[in-house]
């Protein structure tokens, strides 16, 4: 039989117990008046956790009253840790990497009362409703090839392809040559190859793609089916990697940073990689064409760390604080530009010749061709799961399904999605 | 002899002297046994019933993850699942998984069941080996067999130094189903092989002394008294496996992620990527509230196909 001193003293214990739990989990205040403040970002080869507590560092000393807590999602990334964290009531105070949607729009804090939002890059093209939810550093180019011009140049190529022909015609030169021409890999990065010969054309010919394929108002095959085709039959031709689906992302860098591969589809991120690689190939970059008699190509690109503040947060004040200098501090912005290869006007930093050689491409783009890549942002976005489905249909080409499956098996996913 | 008449009148008497009891009496025992019942009741309710009601209210709403607010939106969730290419291949994968593995798991689990279940060091040490796969994390497995089978892993590499071409064991829809299916058969016959090996050790030995004088052969011992006396074990294995690798999800995230071209995705890998990174948790919760009916449906169904079998032994 239980005693009732014994009672007492499990119930006194239980209580204290269950009152330390509540500090740990309640709040971020803490006993000395310091607040804290999480910070939920993605981390990468080139953004480590390591790299992310010393950016903060200097806000941190600034304002000892502010703890900045770096939160890593590990390999199921930001976008898939919030939603996570919001049901289990853990949500952090400020995302990076997550630009605002309408879905998540209503989670966010308002930011347009703040300069230093609506005046950041392309803060205007991810407004919803007319509201700044996010404020982001730079800007990151997507629709780019890098090519490694030792392959070009055995391969008697003497200059870029300016048009898709002439791609397809080069990979036919370097196959002759005995290069692999295209460089791509499984995981997330299966499609990026298709996006970027799709998109410069595709965006360039239907200026609200996005919007439309959205409403019904298009099809997948009648726009994109072209060049589903034509990636198709580079792959039939051997002008991509034969080992693509059993290749990862890191791997598929090296592999290009070694020599393997003459083309990487790539981000403008990949600059830093090729910065940071003991002795890379002699690697050039160029800007992803479109099909002959496109006039204007669209150049994918995304806003680059985009930081949102979370409405869940007790502590937005901080939190706008910790934005502010993460987007405005001249040297955590080219810290931030530098790492992943990102740019922004009026910001140069000291880049190598592959940098340079972007920097021209950025500035001879005119604003009006930029459009999203993936699943879009904005109000420019496509039903939910549209990357995952087309990244899975862009492995199923390279495992030898033909483009006009892929292509009804793409139509057949959007008459199921769009409501 | 004897026991089997003093104990009924035993249990007679106890009977009669319980009906003679007052009822204020009667009425405390009852209410002993509800008060002794209630914690694990109220743990059944708070962690399996309530969240069962949560689901399947939550599957009626367009709930996105993110916000507070949602809206009701009838069956469209249910609906939608059901016109869905992906959770249709998704589904019909999970399918050949838990059909395939279970009679994969099964046949080899009895057969090694019956080839090591008697003493000595040799079995012993068997039996430890056979076993310890199902005791690793599926995850670990997992990445453990991607390393082994990936373009360029040990095995291939194997292949290579021997002139032989690599084998798309990851990399090819058709090989990577297979590859899934002998991964997690491999991960988990050691636990049908315990199971079984438990059950043929309480078989009466008197059985196999009068099949051995009646002449019969090891192989006619097994058929004829074996696998009819462990009727009950074979239906639990089959249960247990069925219902297992319905929710199969972690040794596929790890192996292959669902891919190559997504042919490896199973229904609770197609619930997580729908609820979380899709933030479509009203359809997650949808396709939950279908599977654990399939489940359900399907562990009821083996249970009954089974009775016959096992009213044999108890008969």
């Amino acid at each position: 039989m239980i005693k009732r001193r014994t009672l007492i003293a499990v119930g006194a214990l239980a209580a204290v117990g269950l009152g330390l739990s509540g500090c740990a989990t309640g709040g971020s205040g803490q006993s000395d008046g310091k607040q804290t403040v999480s910070l939920l970002v993605n981390v990468t080869p080139n953004l480590t956790e390591d790299w992310w507590n010393t950016l903060v560092e200097p806000f941190e000393k600034a304002h000892p009253d502010i703890d900045v807590k770096i939160q890593n999602p590990g390999a199921e990334g930001v976008a898939a840790a919030v939603p996570r964290l919001l049901a289990a009531g853990e949500a952090p105070d400020v995302v990076e990497s997550l630009p605002p949607s309408t879905e998540l729009a209503p989670e966010l804090v308002d930011l347009s009362k703040y300069d230093w939002a609506t005046k950041a890059p392309l803060a205007e093209q991810y407004t919803i409703d007319g509201k700044y939810y996010m404020a982001g550093i730079g800007l990151q180019v997507q629709s780019l090839w890098f090519y490694n011009k030792d392959a070009f140049a055995a391969a008697g190529i003497t200059e870029t392809p300016t048009t898709v022909e002439e791609l397809s015609d080069d990979l036919a030169a370097l196959k002759k040559a005995g290069w692999t021409g295209i460089q791509t890999g499984g995981d997330w990065m299966s499609s990026y190859a298709l996006q970027t010969v799709a998109l410069p054309t595709v965006v360039a010919e239907n200026h609200d793609w996005y919007q439309k394929m959205s409403d019904g108002k298009l099809t997948f095959s009648k726009t994109y089916g072209d060049s589903v085709r034509e990636y198709a039959d580079w792959i039939a031709k051997g002008y991509v990697n034969d080992d693509a689906l059993g290749i990862k992302y890191p791997d598929a860098e090296q592999n290009f940073l070694a020599g393997k591969a003459a083309l990487y589809p790539m981000g403008s991120w990949f600059v830093a990689s090729e910065a940071a690689a003991k002795a890379p190939a002699n690697i050039g970059v160029f800007r992803a064409p479109a099909f002959s008699g496109t006039k204007q190509p669209a150049m994918g690109a995304n806003i680059a760390s985009p930081y949102v503040i979370m409405k869940e947060s007790k502590h937005q004040d901080a939190a706008a604080k910790l934005v502010k200098y993460l987007v405005t501090d001249k040297t955590a912005i080219l810290d931030q530009l530098k790492v992943d290869g990102n740019y922004r006007a009026g910001y140069d930093y000291e880049m190598g010749d592959l940098g340079t050689e972007l920097l021209k491409i950025v500035n001879d783009t005119p604003d009006a061709a930029y459009t999203p890549t993936g699943q879009g942002y904005g109000e420019r976005t496509l039903p939910t799961g549209y990357s995952t489905e087309i990244n899975a249909q862009t492995q199923a080409l390279l495992g030898g399904t033909s483009a006009a499956d892929v292509n009804k098996a793409m139509d057949d996913w959007f008459t199921a999605n769009v409501h | 002899m004897l026991t089997d008449n003093v104990a009924p009148t035993a249990l007679r008497e106890r009977a009669r002297d319980a009906g003679s009891r007052r009822p204020s009496a009667r009425w405390g025992d009852r209410l002993a046994g509800v008060v002794m019942a209630a914690p694990a009741v109220i743990v059944f309710i708070a962690m399996f019933i309530v969240p069962m009601i949560l689901a399947f209210v939550l599957s009626l709403t367009d709930w996105n993850g993110y916000s507070l607010r949602f809206d009701f939106i009838g069956f469209d969730n249910y609906r939608f699942a059901f016109r869905n290419p992906r959770t249709i291949d998704a589904a019909v994968f999970t399918a050949v998984i838990a059909v395939t593995g279970t009679i994969l798991c099964n046949a080899v689990g009895l057969a090694l069941a019956a080839l090591i279940s008697g003493p000595g060091r040799a079995n012993t040490v068997l039996r430890t080996i056979f076993f310890y796969p199902y005791i690793i994390s599926a995850l670990i497995i997992g990445f453990l067999w991607s390393a082994l089978l990936s373009p360029h892993g040990a095995v291939n590499g194997l292949l290579g130094t021997v002139g032989m071409a690599p084998v798309p064991f990851l990399t090819d829809p058709s090989f990577a189903k297979a590859t899934v299916i002998l991964t997690i058969v491999w991960a988990h016959f050691g636990f049908n092989m315990i199971l079984y090996i438990a059950g043929i050790k309480s078989v009466p030995t008197e059985f196999y002394e009068a099949a051995t004088v009646d002449g019969a052969s090891r192989w006619q011992q097994f058929r004829s008294v074996t696998v009819p006396m462990i009727a009950p074990v074979v239906t639990v294995n089959l249960v247990l496996t069925l219902v297992g690798l319905l929710k199969v999800y972690d040794v596929v995230l790890a192996l292959t992620d669902g891919g190559p071209a997504a042919s490896t995705q199973t229904i609770v890998y197609q619930i997580l990527k729908d609820s979380f990174a899709q933030s479509r948790l009203g359809l997650g919760a949808a396709q939950s509230v279908v599977l654990l009916v399939i489940t359900a449906a399907i562990g009821l169904a083996v249970t009954f196909a089974r009775r016959g079998a096992e009213r044999k032994v108890t008969d």
